[in-house]
């Protein structure tokens, strides 16, 4: 029992965070992203870890938290929620935070998972394909059509950030 | 044959790609604007996360509670030093042969002042008894 709970210890500390935003930007709401990440770390307690590498572990994490989330969604039938407000009160930040959440809303499941395990968290290609149980040519493919749909329907938000410079931050 | 793009998507998500196939996408315009694109959604996305401050909550963060324990470690430091700095002061005071103010007894021997009026009530004349007290 002490070393499941030092094992989940250890992937807690590694990887809450990368969970929590993954989390938050497929339920939309940072509090019930919260719950739902300790939840995450509720059931990795309570299940001993996948005697596996790296790799398999960090992969494993995301698939508890992707069915999670999917489950949240599915149960209500909840989207991430999209605030629209007033225009003239609405700050230029808000508006793309908007259309963020609603682009990332209009994605495929599948797709929009791959996305943000990728870009929120960091995951490999080989994570993303062992937490999505798909092969590491599909999580390629579904990485770019997820990208090709949010440049699009970001189009105006990604040329104004263009506009600011970009970098290789990760 | 991947699509050209795909191999952008995956030089700037750290896998490793061909280099032929990367320097063939890159050396399409359209390929370059796909990549400074990518970079900017990517930010974009970084961007919104940090900006929205919807980070886990842990409580107060270690810095926050370090000022909290050294408001605290203050407050307790003075309260003590007050109370030490009374305490010697009382019996410096005391040494140096000052009266102490003692409090009055209760049981004090003054006699009471003398009346200035005396008001005397008579029965039946400003003095009328009956039932219930009143």
């Amino acid at each position: 029992m002490q070393s499941i709970v030092a094992d989940a210890q250890v992937l807690f500390t590694e990887h809450e965070r990368g969970v929590f935003r993954y989390l938050c930007r497929i339920v939309g709401q940072p509090e019930t992203a919260r719950d739902l990440t300790q939840e995450v770390f509720l059931r990795v307690v309570r299940t001993p870890v996948p005697d596996s590498t790296d790799v398999g572990r960090r992969a494993w994490v995301f698939r508890i938290a992707r069915n999670l989330a999917l489950n949240h969604l599915r149960d209500g039938r909840r989207r991430p929620v999209v605030v629209e407000l007033a225009e003239s009160t609405r700050p230029a930040t808000q508006d793309v935070s908007a259309a963020l959440r609603q682009a990332l809303a209009a994605l495929p499941d599948v797709e929009r998972d791959v996305f943000l395990m990728r870009e929120t968290a960091g995951l490999s290609y080989d994570e993303i394909a062992i937490a999505c149980d798909l092969s590491i040519d599909a999580v390629r493919s579904r990485l770019h059509r997820a990208r090709q749909l949010l440049r699009a329907a970001l189009d105006v938000p990604v040329s104004l950030h263009r506009q600011r410079g970009v970098r290789i931050g990760k | 044959m991947i699509d050209p793009h795909e191999v952008i998507g995956a030089f700037i998500d750290g896998e490793r790609v061909d280099s032929s196939e990367l320097a063939q996408a890159l050396a399409a315009p359209d390929g370059r604007d796909y990549l400074i694109d990518l970079l900017a959604l990517r930010e974009l996305v970084d961007d919104r996360a940090l900006a929205g401050g919807r980070e886990i909550s842990r409580g107060p963060s270690p810095v926050r509670w370090s000022w909290l324990s050294l408001a605290a470690a203050v407050l307790i430091a003075v309260t003590f030093a007050g109370y030490a700095i009374g305490l010697r002061r009382g019996q410096i005071q005391l040494a140096t042969g000052h009266e102490p103010i003692v409090a009055p007894q209760a049981t004090s021997p003054l006699p009471a002042p003398a009346p200035t009026q005396v008001i005397r009530f008579e029965r039946g004349v400003n003095w009328q008894e009956q039932i219930g007290g009143h």
